[in-house]
Order: C-alpha cells, then structure tokens, then sequence
C-alpha cells in the first residue's frame, strides 16, 4: 500500500489531522460541545454559498465567517443552569442550515460548489495541501503545548459546571474556539465533513472510556487517530472502498472496543470490592 | 509478509490487464469505454470510473480509480466541465505523466464537438453554470461518431503500429450508428415535435437530434431540486400543452415528478443516460435503443 504515493500522502494527511483533532476532541467532549464541529461546518457551508450567490471570494469568505463564528461561540456563557451551551451550538446549526439551503436555492449548482470547496477527498490530496495543513495544525499545536494548563483549567471549568467563573471575554475562550474554527476549516477541505466529526469525538470518548487519568486520555485518543487512519486506509485499499468512510468505520468499531472495555473493568472492579 | 501480499496482489492486478489487451485505457464515463471496446477491440483492456447509473457530475473517489489510472496508457474524459469534480484531482493522484492533459494519453472527447448552449458571456446568476456549454453531448448519436473519431486519434498516438484496425472500427462504428440511426429518426419520426418535460437539463442534444420539445424542467435552474412555485407553474405548462411526458435519470429522485404526474396524468419516464444505466443497456447504441423505446411507448 505504501509503495504508492498517494496512499503515502493520504496517510500524512491522516496522521496530522488525527493528533490535532483527537487531542482539541478531548476539550470538546470535556466541555460538552460536540456539535461544535458540525455548526462551524455548517457556517463554513452557509460562507460557500454566500460566496457563490454574489460570485467571488470561494476561498476567503467560509474562512471569515467560520472565524466570525467560532468568535461569537466563545462568547456563549450562560448563567441559567437549565441551559446547556449544546443546546445554543445546535440552534446555530440548524439556522445557519437553513440559511444555506435559501441561499443554494437561488443560486445554480449552488450545491457542487458546496461540494467542491468545503469537502476534501483524503485520496486526492496532494504535497502542497498537507504542507499547509502542517504549518496550520503545527502552530495550533504548539500554542495548546505552551500554554497546556490554561487551555486545560479552562476546561475543566466547564467539565466542574464552574463557567460562570470564566466571564465573558476571556482570551483562552476565545483562542480555543479560534483553534476549532480554524482546524475544522482546514481538515474538512481534506477529509470531509464526517470523518472530521470523527475524528474529533471518536478518539476522545473512548479514551475516556479507557483511562481517567487526563494525560492517558490524551495519549490513548492519539494512539487512537493513528490505528484508525492507518487501519482505515487499509482497508480503503484492499477492498476498495472510499477512504473516509473507511477511517469512520474503523474509528467506529474502536469506540465498540472501548466500551466493551469499560463495561468489563467496570464489572471486574464491583466482583472484586 | 504483508508487503509480498500486497506486491502479488497488484501484480496480479497489473497481469490481469495486460492478458486483456495491449493498451490499457480509463475513461470517465461508461459510453467512452463502450465506443473505446469498439474501436479498439482486441487491442485494448478498458475500464471506466463512473458506473452507468451514477450522476456523473459527482463521484467519490476510491483508491482502485487511482491505481487504474497509474498504470494506463490512455485516458478518455467527456472534458468541459461534467467531471470537474473528481477527474482531475484523480489524474493529478496517479501521478501519470502519460495520460496528463496535453500528454498523447489524454483524450478530450469533446474535441471538435459542435456544443450547444455555449453562454455567450458567462453569467453564472442566469443559470450558465456550464461556462463551456452543454457537456451531455454524447446523448446524440451523430455526436458519438465525433467521439469515436477522438478515440481513434488517442489510440493511433499511443500505439501507432495498429492504426490501420482502428481505422478499420472506426469505419465499422460510424456505419453501425448511421444504419441504426435511420432505424431511430423512423420510430421518432410519428412523434416530432411532441412537447416534453425534463428533469434535469442534460437531454438538449437528444432533443435536437430526435425533435422533440422541452417545454421546461422539472428543477428551477440545474442542480436546484424542484421547489413548489416549479411543481405549480410545470403543472399548468403540461395542462396547456398537452404535454404526456416527463423525462427523468436513474440517479435523480422521481418524488416531485410523481406528484406532478398524480395531478395530470403525465407519464415520468426513467431515460438511461449512459451504457450500463440498467441492464440491458450494454452498450453505446442500447443507450438509444431503450431511450427511444421508453419515450415511444410513452408518447403512443
């Protein structure tokens, strides 16, 4: 499989985007945002067909309102306790949807580009594409390592139901959700709207399932991204099926695994007490 | 152990073709493999990406399209932009310089081809999403004698020695399509000038070519799904021409032409669009051979 360059480059383009998003998974699993990924999806869909509608800006245009809307999420703090920040990311999916589809409707082929822009195919992918996603993703990277215990006691204040202790505009909030805005932008032009998705939970619940230590979590969700784009691709490849799917499928059958885990240490433990 | 396994399995792959045939080609659609299997005939080993049934404007990449691809000698593409979307991203995978565009293993079908709806300034609100014209040309037959002939410069580029059975072929097909081609005009002939409804705008060149009139389509404008002001003012258009057809693809959804047809008692015919649409369709000429059976049968 390796022998050929383009299963060599899908795979670099797995292996990058697995560890970045399995590792921004575990905040958002922790901060009970998990449909973070497809609302900014969405809005970064809902710029495409703003873009095609008045006919320029196909590339700049997602990106600003993908950013503008990641910038309007960091400022939901909700103070009633019968609301849940989940609950205000899926409105926003579904008016930014809907929006869409009016948009679409009144322009042609409005839908390919849709397609065309926003959902990558991990088999085409060429050098100069994951070149770019490295810088992206690496300087991400580097800024969760540097300020590691910001981003995590933030996280662990809204894990504790502590949010009202974070204000309104905090610029670790704010950094964060820029982080999401930006990676899902760009994994998605690569890989597509559902493995992204799953890349970014699957590795993280499962994780949890297996370890409660913080720093385990992160090393299993990692250790967990790479099995499923290295498994995932080859299977692509020896049945020939389409890569993405494949990576999910596979992600898929490791929550399986996970949770078969937990149960079974978790009914280990209560025999032996 | 794995990496033998792997070696072995496409060598095996690589093997399987070259036993077929000498040239190996792929082509985007499956009515260029079927006018490439005629033309080059026991010279050629040929595969297509899209299957018969599939929309061709959209194609989810799997990685045995890639590997064709690597190892072939000619590839054959309908070109404008019908595969916009997925063939050229597939060709720059493969990493194959032969078939590159402007390579001799690249073959635009569309070479030559008198287009239809060329928009004279590309306007893309007015609905010229096609900014080079219609791509569905293959839906004439005379047009898949300009193929054909396209093929057989592709196939004399690559593997010059054989031109004179090409050639040969060539002849052959351009006969059979002219022969067949009276047969079709006589079974059309009761019925020129019948007015139509299409679901998508992809059958103007058929249209030209047999006579017949559509009146509208069933989407709005090309790729926007039919919406209610659509349904409402295709309804009163087949009422006040006594329109009894609605012509639609395999990979189009029929559930607002049912309505349509629930309210007047139109017919929704399912058209094969390309050789292999369903099974009997096998090749390049059972593509008109079912179409003109369907909507005749429609239109008595």
């Amino acid at each position: 499989m390796f022998q050929l360059p383009f299963m060599v480059q899908a795979f670099t383009a797995a292996v990058i985007t697995g560890i970045l998003l399995s590792y921004l998974g575990v905040h958002v699993v922790g901060r009970g945002i998990v449909f973070v990924d497809l609302a900014l999806g969405q809005i970064s869909s809902l710029g495409v067909a703003f873009a095609a509608f008045i006919g320029t800006g196909l590339t700049s245009i997602p990106l600003i309102f993908t950013l503008t809307g990641a910038l309007l999420m960091s400022f939901i703090n909700i103070r009633d306790k019968r609301l849940k920040q989940e609950a205000i990311i899926g409105i926003l999916y579904a008016f930014t949807s809907a929006l869409t589809v009016l948009i679409i409707s009144k322009t042609p082929h409005g839908d390919s580009d849709i397609q065309e822009v926003l959902f990558g195919n991990i088999l085409s992918v060429s050098w100069p594409q994951i070149t770019t996603l490295g810088i992206v993703f690496g300087a991400i990277m580097l800024m969760h390592l540097i300020f590691f215990k910001k981003f995590f006691s933030l996280t662990e204040s809204f894990e504790n139901g502590e949010n009202h202790l974070v204000g309104i505009f905090n610029i670790w909030n704010f950094l964060f959700y820029i982080s999401i805005g930006l990676a899902i932008v760009f994994a998605v032009k690569i890989n597509g709207v559902i493995p992204v998705f799953s890349y970014l939970i699957i590795p993280a619940v499962s994780a949890i399932l297996i370890s409660k230590n913080k720093l385990t979590v992160i090393i299993i969700a990692f250790i967990i991204s790479l099995l499923a784009g290295f498994f995932g691709l080859n299977f692509s490849f020896h049945y020939d099926f389409p890569a993405g799917s494949s990576i999910v499928s596979v992600l898929g059958a490791i929550f399986i695994l996970a949770t078969l885990y937990n149960i079974l240490t978790n009914a280990a433990r209560k025999k032996s007490s | 152990m794995k990496r033998i396994s792997i070696f072995t399995a496409i060598a095996f792959f690589v093997f399987q073709h070259a036993v077929a045939g000498t040239i190996k080609v792929v082509t985007t659609l499956t009515d260029l493999k079927s006018i490439t299997e005629l033309i080059g005939g026991n010279k050629v080993a040929v595969t297509s990406i899209a299957t018969g049934y599939q929309n061709p404007h959209f194609v989810d990449p799997k990685p045995s399209y890639i590997i064709n691809l690597s190892g072939a000698d000619l590839f054959v593409t309908i070109g404008l932009d019908l595969e916009t979307g997925w063939s050229p991203q597939l060709l720059a995978s493969s990493r194959n310089t032969k078939i590159q565009k402007g390579a001799p293993g690249y073959v635009d079908a569309s070479e030559n081809m008198a287009l239809l709806q060329v928009p004279t300034a590309a306007n893309r609100a007015e609905g010229d999403i096609h900014i080079y014209g219609n791509p569905h040309y293959w839906l004439d037959p005379l047009n898949g004698k300009v193929i054909a002939r396209n093929i057989a410069n592709g196939l004399e580029r690559v593997d010059p020695a054989d031109k004179a059975i090409f050639e040969a072929n060539l002849a052959t097909f351009n006969k059979t399509i002219d022969d067949k081609m009276k047969d079709w005009q006589a079974k059309m002939a009761p019925f020129k000038g019948s007015k139509i409804i299409a679901y998508h705008n992809e059958w103007v060149y058929f249209e030209k070519r047999f006579g017949l009139e559509i009146v509208d389509f069933m989407e709005p404008k090309p790729g926007i799904p039919p919406t209610p002001s659509q349904l409402v003012k295709v309804i009163n258009e087949i009422k006040s021409n006594n329109i009894k057809v609605i012509i639609s693809s395999p990979y189009f959804s029929t559930s607002s032409s049912d309505v349509v047809a629930k309210q007047t008692g139109v017919k929704v015919v399912t058209m094969a669009t390309s050789t292999g649409a369903f099974p009997t369709v096998k090749t390049y000429f059972d593509v008109f051979d079912y179409d003109i059976a369907q909507i005749t049968a429609a239109l008595k």
